[in-house]
C-alpha cells in the first residue's frame, strides 16, 4: 500500500495530539493514489519514525484547519483521527523509486505491508420475540446467554406465543438454568479428563476407509484421539475437505481439473529413473500413458529438472527419456541425483497425494477430498473457498488461523472422532481440554512434553514421569513447592485443594466451662 | 479427630543441594567398617548398621535418640570419601558449567554487560521461584553463548574444548579432567554467577555436584530382613554401600602408602562406579552391578522411578485400612443406595464410635457382646475399645469373649468404642478400573447372609460390574467429616445422572426392561390376584382402578406401572419399539405399534415402557425424573422399577431358546436363494475383473474396486435375509421382545442365528492371510471367491462348516487383541489427560475456571457455566420441559401436528 512520511515539528505534534481528532493543514501534494483513509508516518528527526497518523479523510484546502505544518502554502487539509507512537527507522521501511539518502527531509512516498482488513464481528440482530425475552429478562433483572435466548424465542414462534405464556416461559428456564449451573470448586479438570478417558476403552483402534465412493482413509478411534491430545505435528492420515468457489463447484469437468492440480506428482509418478552404471548418466525414461493421466507435459518435467540444484550436471533429451550427466561422476553422486529427481516435484502442491471429487448431494455442489494436507498452499488457489475448507490436521491450523482457530479444531476433530464410535461425550469437557492445551497462545501437548512438564509443583511433575531428573533440577534452582495442586497435596498427605478442600473454615470452640 | 485441634497444614516444601558440611552435621556417625553385625547379630560400631543411624530390632534403642524402633525416625550416617567423586545426576549440569566457565579464574565466559541483562528475570525468577522454567531456558541460552568462547572475556586465559566420556568422565582436549580438577575449578566459580548457569545461590554451590562426603541413609530405609530360616539378608542399599566403603578404604590406604598413580587411579574409578550405580544403576553405559544371585541391584532411582516406585506406589497411593474385597452378586430387593455385606466382613470392619452421656449405655450392650455375638439374627459387637488416659495418651484394648462384660462395664465417656458395621453405616464401595468418579460411590450398609456382597443390579452400569466373578472393594469410612461428605456427595442417588453427557448412567438393564414392556406392551389385562403378587415387592399407596371385561375386574399393565410414577409428570416421546419404518405417518398417541409413550398427570396412557424409557443412558422418563425431582424421588423411583420389573418378569415367566429363532422351510429358501444370487454377483465382479473390464471406482485400484464390491454384495444379502427372516420373528417371540425393547442383543445377532452370519473380517478387510496367495491349502492360489476369504454362510443355528467356523475364528480372535491393546493404550491416555487437568477448579462467584497458579483457563466454564451432570444432554435448559410446564397441554397438541 502506498503511503507517505513526513517531517514535522516535535511541538506542533504534542499540541496536536492533545486535541484529537483534530484538521491539520500540510504544505506538500498528496498524491493521487492515496485515497483517504489511510495510514502515513511522521518523523521530527528525519531518521526515526515517530508516529503513525490515521487520516480519516482529505478535506478541500479551503477548510481552516485547526493547525497545519506551515502557515503557509497549504495544499491539503487532512482529518486526522488518532495518533499512534511507532518505533521504527527510516531504513526499515520501504521507499518508492530511487532511494533518497537516509533521511527523510519533507516527505517521502513509502509502500507499506497492506493492513489486514478489520473483519467486522457478526452478530445477528434480535428479532421481535428475542427483543421481548430481554425485556422480560431485563425486567426481572436476570440474564441467559445468547443461545438459550434465540432457541426460546425460536420455539415461542413456532408455539405464537402470546406475552403472558412468553413469560411464563421465560419464567421456568431462569428456574431451569440457574438449577443447572456449576458448583464452585468444582474439579472440572478431573470430570472433564474422565469423562473423555473412560469412554476410551470402548473406542475402535482401526483404521478403516468411508464406506462410499469417494475414499480417503483415515485414523479413527482411540488412536485418533491420542493424537489430538499429542499435538502431533503431523497426523498420521492428514486429509483436507476443499470447498469451492460458486462459478465452479457446480461443474464436474472444473472441478475435476482443479483436483489434478492439487494433486502432487513427483518424476517418479509419471517416468523411471534409471542409473546407467556403464555410461554414469541417470536416464529419466517418461511414461506418456500416466503422463496424460495427470495432465503432465514433457516441458513441466524438463522445467522441474532445470531447476534442481545440482551442480556440474547437464540435460539431454533423446526422444522420451532425459538424460542427466555429470562432470565427473560417481557412483554415489548419480544415485544422489537419482533419488532427488524421483522425488521431485513436478507439478500439484506439496503433501497432497490424492484429490478426489466427490459430489455432495446435501449441498448439491462437488467437493475436492484430499489424501495429505497443505492448508496455506490450497487457500492461495483460485477457486477455493477460503471460508469453510478444511484440514483436519490441528498443528497447519495453528499455523496458518491461529490458536483459535487451533483450539476449534481440536474441539472439532475430538467430537467428530468419540461421535462417529456412537459415544457422547459433553462438549464442555472437550472445550476445557482444548482450551487448556491452547491458553498460552501455542498448542501444547497433553504429556510429558507438553502441560504435564510444566507444572508448577516439582513433586507432582516427579510423579508423573521422569522422577529422578525433576528432583535433581529442583535441588540445584532451589525450587519450592507450593502445594496447591491435587497431586502434591496427596504426596504430603493433605486434603486436597479442589472442593469441599477448597474451603477452608474454622469453627472456634466455646471457652470449656467446667 | 475429635475436639477443637486446627490441623496444620505444610505450606510449602523446598528443595536443595547438600553441601559437605550439611551432610557431616546432620550425621549421626561416621561410618567407616564395611561390615554390618558381628557374630552374635549385635551391629558393628561404625558398621552400617550402627545403632547411631536408628534400630529396626525390638528390644534395641537409638544411640542418637534413645527411640524404640516405632519411635526412632532413623539418623543419617556419612562416609567420608578418600577421593571426590561425581554424582551422575548432575552430570549434564556439570558439563554444561565446565563449558561456560573459565578454566582458570571461574568466571563465566561471557562479559558483565552481557551477563548482567539477564539477571532481573533470572533473579526473580529463580531466587522468588516464579516460572522456574523460564529460568532453566534462559540459562541454557547462556550457557551455549558462553561455551563459543574460546577466549575467557575476564582474564583471556585460553579455553579448551570439553567432552565427556558418558556416563563419568570429563576430558578437556582429550585429557582426562579428574573430579578433583573439577572441584577446584568450581568452586573458583564466583557466588554471583551461579544464577546464569541455573543454579540458586541459596541453596545450591556447583562443586556440591561433585561429592566429598557421601550420607549413609538410616537403617531403617534400608532394613535387614531376617528369614523363617534365621538367616539373614541386607537391603541392597546396604550392599552397594558395603562396596563403596570397601574401596573408598583402599583407596585410602593405597594414596596414604604412596601406591602408583595407576593403581589410585584404577581404584579411584571403581569407587565412582560403585558411587554411580548407588545412586542409579540403570545409567547407560555402565553395567548395573548385580546381586550375587544375578539380579540387578535396585539402587535409590530405582526406588522412586515408575509405576511401583516410591512416588506412585507409596505417596500418590496407599494401602488402607479397614477395606474388603469379594465377589459380588446380584440383590434386586436393595435399593440402588444400599450394598450387602457378608456378616463375617461386618464382623472385621469397625467404625469408632465416641462414648458420650447420651449413647453409653447403648455402647456398653454392643461391648458386652464381644466380638463374636451368638444367634441367629446379627448383632454388632464391638474388636476394640480405645481408652483414653488423664494424660491423654490411647491405649487399645482388645475385646474378647472373657473381658467383654468388664470392658463394658468400665466404659466412660469420651472413650472410643470400635464397633462392628451394622446396617445403615455408610461404606465406599468401588470396583477396577476406577474410570470415572461412579466407580466409587457411598452405600448403606445391610449386613447379610452368605458371603458375597450384593447391590441392585441398576447400579451395574457405572460399575461397569457384571457378575461372572467380578469382585469389588469396600472401604469403611471412619471420621465424621467423611461421613458426611459421603453421604452427601457420593451417595448413589447422588450419581444417577453421569457427568459425561448429561443423562443417566444408572438406570434399568435387561430384566428390567423386558419385565416392563411385558407389563406395559398393549396393555395387558391382570386380575387381582396376580396384581397382588407382582405388585407384593413394590410400595404403593392403593390399587389403580379396575376395568370391568366380561363382567370381571381386571387391572391394565399401564395403570400398574403408573402407581410408580410421580403425580405431576407430563410428557410424550417415541419409545425404542418405533423405528419409524413401515408408517408413513406418524399418528403419535393412535400408534397401533403402541410405540407412542404418553404420560398424563403421572398416568401411562399409551405406548410401551422399554430401553428409551428406562434403560440406563437411553431412558428419557428416567432422564427427566432425575432432572426434576430431587435425588431421593429420583432415587424411589429407580427402587420402584425394579422391584415393580422383577414382580412381573417373576410372575408372568420368561425364557428364550434356540427354537425362538425358527423360521418356515419356505422361507429359508427364500434366504437360500438371496445368498446365491450374492455368490453368482461376486463371481461376476471377479469375472470382471479378470477379464479386465472391471470399471474402476473413482480414485481406486481395480483390485479395490472389486474388494469393495464383494463387501458390499455380501453384507446386502445378510440385510436383506436377516430382514426376511426377521419378518417371521414377530412380537411374541422373546428373542424378538429382548431385542427390540433394548433388553439384550440387537435383530442381527438374531439374523445371524436364524439366516446368515455373513462376511469376516479382518483390519476391516476379507480375510487375506495365512498362506501364500491363499488363505487356506483348501483353495486355489490367487482365488478370488467370497468362501476363500472369509465368507460365512451359514446361520449359527445351522452351524459352522470347519473352514468357515475357522475364519469366524480369525475375526473373533483379532476383537480379542484388539481389547487388549486397546485398555493399555487407553488408560495411559487417561492418566495423561487427569495429570494435565486434576488442578482445574471453577472458581467461587464467577465460574472462571483456573489453575494452581491462578491462571485463567476458560472465562467461563463451558461458555455458559452449566454442569454437564445437571445439562440435558448438554442442553442447559429442557426446553420441552419448560415448554410443557409452561403451556400444558398445548404443547403437546402442538408436537402433534397442532390440532
Amino acid at each position: 500500500m502506498l503511503t507517505i512520511v513526513w517531517k514535522d515539528n516535535e511541538k506542533k505534534w504534542k499540541q496536536l495530539i492533545e486535541n484529537l481528532p483534530t484538521t491539520y493543514g500540510v504544505d506538500f501534494p498528496i498524491p493521487e493514489e492515496i485515497k483517504p483513509p489511510f495510514k502515513a508516518f511522521v518523523t521530527m528527526d528525519g531518521s526515526n519514525i515517530d508516529y503513525a497518523v490515521y487520516v480519516k479523510d482529505i478535506l478541500p484546502k479551503t477548510e481552516k484547519p485547526k493547525l497545519s505544518r506551515n502557515t503557509k502554502g497549504i495544499q491539503h487539509v487532512l482529518l486526522i483521527e488518532k495518533v499512534e507512537e511507532v518505533k521504527m527507522h527510516v531504513n526499515e521501511i520501504e521507499p518508492v523509486g530511487k532511494k533518497q539518502g537516509t533521511k527523510v527531509q519533507k516527505i517521502l512516498l513509502i509502500n507499506i505491508e497492506e493492513e489486514a482488513p478489520k473483519i467486522p464481528v457478526k452478530f445477528k440482530g434480535y428479532d421481535d420475540f428475542e427483543n421481548a425475552i430481554i425485556e422480560i429478562l431485563k425486567n426481572k433483572k436476570e440474564n441467559l446467554p445468547e443461545s438459550v435466548i434465540r432457541e426460546i424465542a425460536s420455539r415461542s414462534k413456532k408455539f405464537k406465543l402470546n406475552k403472558e405464556d412468553l413469560e411464563k416461559v421465560v419464567e421456568f428456564t431462569i428456574q431451569e438454568y440457574k438449577k443447572s449451573s456449576v458448583d464452585p470448586h468444582e474439579a472440572v479438570g478431573i470430570v472433564a479428563a474422565q469423562s473423555i478417558g473412560e469412554p476410551g476403552t470402548q473406542l475402535t483402534l482401526r483404521t478403516f476407509h468411508y464406506a462410499g465412493v469417494a475414499e480417503v482413509n483415515i485414523t479413527k478411534g482411540l488412536p485418533r484421539l491420542i493424537e489430538i491430545v499429542d499435538a502431533r505435528t503431523k497426523p498420521s492420515t492428514p486429509t483436507m475437505e476443499i470447498y469451492l468457489e460458486d462459478d465452479i463447484k457446480k461443474d464436474q469437468e472444473k472441478v475435476e481439473i482443479l483436483a489434478k492440480k492439487l494433486e502432487s506428482t513427483k518424476v517418479i509418478d509419471v517416468a523411471d529413473v534409471e542409473i546407467n552404471v556403464t555410461e554414469m548418466t541417470v536416464t529419466i525414461v517418461m511414461d506418456k500413458e500416466k503422463m496424460s493421466k495427470r495432465r503432465i507435459s514433457k516441458n513441466q518435467i524438463l522445467e522441474a529438472i532445470k531447476k534442481m540444484k545440482h551442480q556440474g550436471t547437464t540435460l539431454t533429451e533423446e526422444g522420451d527419456s532425459i538424460i542427466i550427466t555429470l562432470q565427473d561422476p560417481s557412483y554415489k553422486k548419480l544415485y544422489l541425483i537419482s533419488e532427488d529427481i524421483k522425488n521431485l516435484l513436478v507439478s500439484g502442491i506439496k503433501g497432497i497425494e490424492r484429490a478426489i471429487v466427490k459430489y455432495e448431494e446435501s449441498i448439491g455442489e462437488y467437493k475436492i477430498y484430499t489424501q495429505g494436507s497443505n492448508l496455506k498452499s490450497v487457500l492461495e488457489l483460485e477457486g477455493v473457498d477460503h471460508r469453510k475448507t478444511y484440514t483436519n490436521d490441528i498443528m497447519e491450523i495453528y499455523e496458518v488461523l491461529g490458536v483459535e482457530a487451533a483450539r476449534n479444531a481440536i474441539i472439532d476433530e475430538s467430537i467428530k472422532t468419540l461421535e462417529e464410535q456412537g459415544l457422547s461425550v459433553d462438549v464442555r469437557h472437550l472445550m476445557l481440554v482444548a482450551d487448556m492445551m491452547t491458553f498460552e497462545g501455542n498448542v501444547e501437548a497433553i504429556g510429558r512434553h507438553g502441560i504435564a512438564g510444566k507444572k508448577s509443583s516439582v513433586l507432582a511433575r516427579a510423579a508423573f514421569e521422569i522422577t529422578s531428573k525433576h528432583l535433581l533440577q529442583a535441588g540445584l534452582l532451589g525450587e519450592s513447592d507450593e502445594l496447591r495442586g491435587v497431586a502434591e497435596n496427596i504426596i504430603v498427605g493433605q486434603p486436597i485443594t479442589l472442593g469441599t478442600g477448597a474451603v477452608n473454615l474454622i469453627y472456634k470452640y466455646p471457652e470449656k466451662k467446667r | 479427630m475429635i475436639g477443637p485441634e486446627v490441623q496444620k497444614r505444610i505450606s510449602s516444601l523446598r528443595f536443595a543441594l547438600l553441601s559437605p558440611d550439611e551432610v557431616r552435621k546432620m550425621s549421626a556417625v561416621k561410618v567407616t567398617t564395611a561390615d554390618t553385625y558381628d557374630e552374635d547379630g549385635f551391629p558393628l560400631d561404625r558398621g552400617l548398621m550402627d545403632l547411631h543411624m536408628g534400630v529396626i530390632e525390638p528390644g534395641l534403642r537409638c544411640k542418637t535418640c534413645n527411640g524404640k524402633v516405632d519411635e526412632c525416625p532413623g539418623h543419617f550416617g556419612h562416609i567420608e570419601l578418600a577421593m571426590p567423586v561425581i554424582h551422575v545426576g548432575f552430570v549434564k549440569e556439570i558439563k554444561d558449567i565446565l563449558e561456560a566457565t573459565c578454566n582458570s579464574c571461574g568466571r563465566i565466559k561471557l562479559k558483565d554487560e552481557e551477563l548482567e541483562i539477564y539477571r532481573p528475570v533470572l533473579e526473580k525468577s529463580i531466587l522468588n521461584g516464579e516460572e522456574s522454567l523460564e529460568a532453566l531456558a534462559m540459562s541454557k541460552k547462556i550457557i551455549d553463548e558462553a561455551a563459543q568462547r574460546s577466549v575467557c572475556p575476564h582474564c583471556g586465559a585460553e579455553q579448551y574444548k570439553i567432552t565427556l566420556d558418558k556416563p563419568t568422565t570429563f576430558r578437556e582436549n582429550g585429557r582426562k579432567l579428574s573430579p578433583k580438577e573439577i572441584r577446584e575449578r568450581f568452586e573458583r566459580i564466583p557466588d554471583k554467577d551461579l544464577i546464569f548457569l541455573g543454579l540458586n545461590p541459596n541453596t545450591a554451590r556447583p562443586e556440591w555436584m561433585i561429592l566429598t562426603v557421601l550420607p549413609v541413609p538410616p537403617v531403617n530405609v534400608r532394613p535387614t530382613i531376617t528369614l523363617e530360616t534365621g538367616e539373614r539378608s541386607e537391603d541392597d542399599l546396604t550392599h552397594k554401600l558395603v562396596d563403596i566403603i570397601r574401596i573408598n578404604q583402599r583407596l585410602r590406604d593405597s594414596k596414604d602408602s604412596g601406591a602408583p598413580q595407576l593403581i589410585i587411579e584404577d581404584l579411584w574409578e571403581l569407587l565412582q562406579y560403585h558411587i554411580t550405580t548407588y545412586f542409579d544403576n540403570q545409567t547407560s553405559g555402565l553395567p548395573p552391578a548385580r546381586h550375587r544371585s544375578g539380579r540387578p541391584l535396585k539402587t535409590i532411582v530405582q526406588r522412586l522411578k515408575g509405576k511401583e516406585g516410591r512416588f506412585r506406589s507409596n505417596l500418590s497411593g496407599k494401602r488402607v485400612n479397614f477395606s474388603a474385597r469379594t465377589v459380588i452378586s446380584p440383590e434386586p430387593f436393595l435399593s440402588i443406595n444400599e450394598v450387602g455385606i457378608p456378616e463375617e466382613a461386618a464382623r472385621e470392619l469397625t467404625v469408632p464410635i465416641p462414648v458420650t452421656p447420651f449413647n453409653i449405655e447403648k455402647l456398653r450392650e454392643i461391648v458386652r457382646r464381644g466380638p463374636n455375638p451368638k444367634g441367629e439374627k446379627y448383632l454388632p459387637g464391638a474388636n476394640y475399645v480405645i481408652k483414653q488416659n488423664e494424660k491423654g495418651l490411647k491405649q487399645r484394648i482388645m475385646i474378647m469373649e472373657k473381658n467383654a462384660e468388664d470392658v463394658a462395664n468400665k466404659l466412660e465417656v469420651g472413650w472410643i468404642v470400635e464397633r462392628q458395621m451394622m446396617d445403615g453405616d455408610v461404606v465406599l464401595f468401588n470396583r477396577q478400573p476406577s474410570l470415572h468418579r461412579m466407580s466409587m460411590m457411598a452405600h448403606r450398609v445391610r449386613v447379610m447372609k452368605n458371603r458375597t456382597f450384593r447391590f441392585n443390579l441398576a447400579v451395574c452400569p457405572p460399575y461397569n460390574a457384571d457378575f461372572d466373578g467380578d469382585e469389588m472393594n469396600l472401604h469403611v469410612l471412619q471420621s465424621e467429616e467423611a461421613k458426611a461428605e459421603a453421604r452427601i456427595l457420593m451417595a448413589v442417588q447422588e450419581h444417577i445422572r453421569s457427568p459425561r453427557f448429561g443423562g443417566p448412567i444408572i438406570g434399568g438393564v435387561h430384566d428390567h426392561i423386558t419385565g416392563l414392556f411385558l407389563l406395559t406392551y398393549k396393555n395387558p389385562l391382570f386380575t387381582k390376584e396376580q396384581v397382588l403378587h407382582i405388585l407384593s415387592y413394590v410400595n404403593y399407596d392403593s390399587l389403580p382402578k379396575p376395568v370391568i371385561v366380561d363382567g370381571k375386574e381386571y387391572y391394565r399393565g399401564k395403570d400398574i406401572f403408573s402407581l410408580i410414577l410421580p403425580k405431576d409428570l407430563n410428557m410424550e416421546y417415541k419409545a425404542k419399539i418405533c423405528d419409524g419404518t413401515g408408517c408413513k405417518e406418524c399418528v403419535f398417541d393412535k400408534c397401533p405399534y403402541d410405540a407412542y409413550v404418553m404420560i398424563k398427570n403421572g398416568q401411562l396412557l399409551t405406548g410401551t415402557i422399554d430401553e428409551k424409557s428406562i434403560g440406563a443412558f437411553k431412558g428419557v422418563l428416567l432422564d427427566r425424573i432425575s432432572r426434576d425431582y430431587d435425588s431421593v424421588t429420583a432415587a424411589k423411583f429407580i427402587d420402584n422399577f425394579t422391584r415393580l420389573s422383577v414382580g412381573v418378569i417373576s410372575y408372568m415367566g420368561f425364557t428364550t431358546g434356540i427354537d425362538d429363532t425358527d423360521i418356515p422351510e419356505e422361507t429359508k429358501i427364500q434366504v437360500d436363494e438371496i445368498l446365491n444370487d450374492a455368490i453368482e454377483s461376486t463371481k461376476a465382479y471377479i469375472d470382471a475383473y479378470q477379464k479386465g473390464i472391471l470399471q474402476s471406482l473413482p480414485g481406486k485400484s481395480p483390485e479395490e474396486t472389486l474388494e469393495d464390491n464383494i463387501m458390499r454384495v455380501l453384507s446386502d444379502a445378510q440385510k436383506k435375509a436377516g430382514e426376511i427372516a426377521s419378518k417371521h420373528l414377530g412380537m411374541e417371540n422373546p428373542s424378538v421382545i429382548m431385542a427390540r425393547s433394548g433388553a439384550r442383543a440387537s435383530m442381527l445377532n438374531l439374523s445371524q442365528v436364524a439366516a446368515n452370519i455373513g462376511q469376516q473380517a479382518v483390519r476391516g478387510r476379507r480375510i487375506n492371510r495365512g498362506y501364500i496367495g491363499r488363505t487356506l491349502p483348501h483353495f486355489k492360489k490367487g482365488e478370488l471367491g467370497a468362501y476363500a476369504h472369509g465368507y460365512v454362510r451359514s446361520s449359527y443355528k445351522k452351524g459352522l462348516t470347519p473352514l468357515e467356523y475357522f475364519f469366524h475364528a480369525m475375526g473373533g480372535r483379532e476383537g480379542l487383541v484388539d481389547t487388549a491393546v486397546r485398555t493399555s493404550r487407553s488408560g495411559y491416555m487417561q492418566r495423561r489427560l487427569i495429570n494435565a487437568l486434576e488442578d482445574l477448579k471453577v472458581t467461587e462467584n464467577d465460574g472462571l475456571v483456573i489453575d494452581t497458579t491462578d491462571n485463567i483457563i476458560q472465562f467461563a466454564y463451558g461458555e455458559d457455566i452449566i454442569d454437564p451432570t445437571r445439562s440435558k444432554q448438554g442442553k442447559a435448559v429442557d426446553y420441552d420441559a419448560v415448554f410443557s410446564k409452561a403451556l400444558g397441554e398445548r404443547f403437546f397438541l402442538q408436537i402433534r401436528g397442532g390440532k
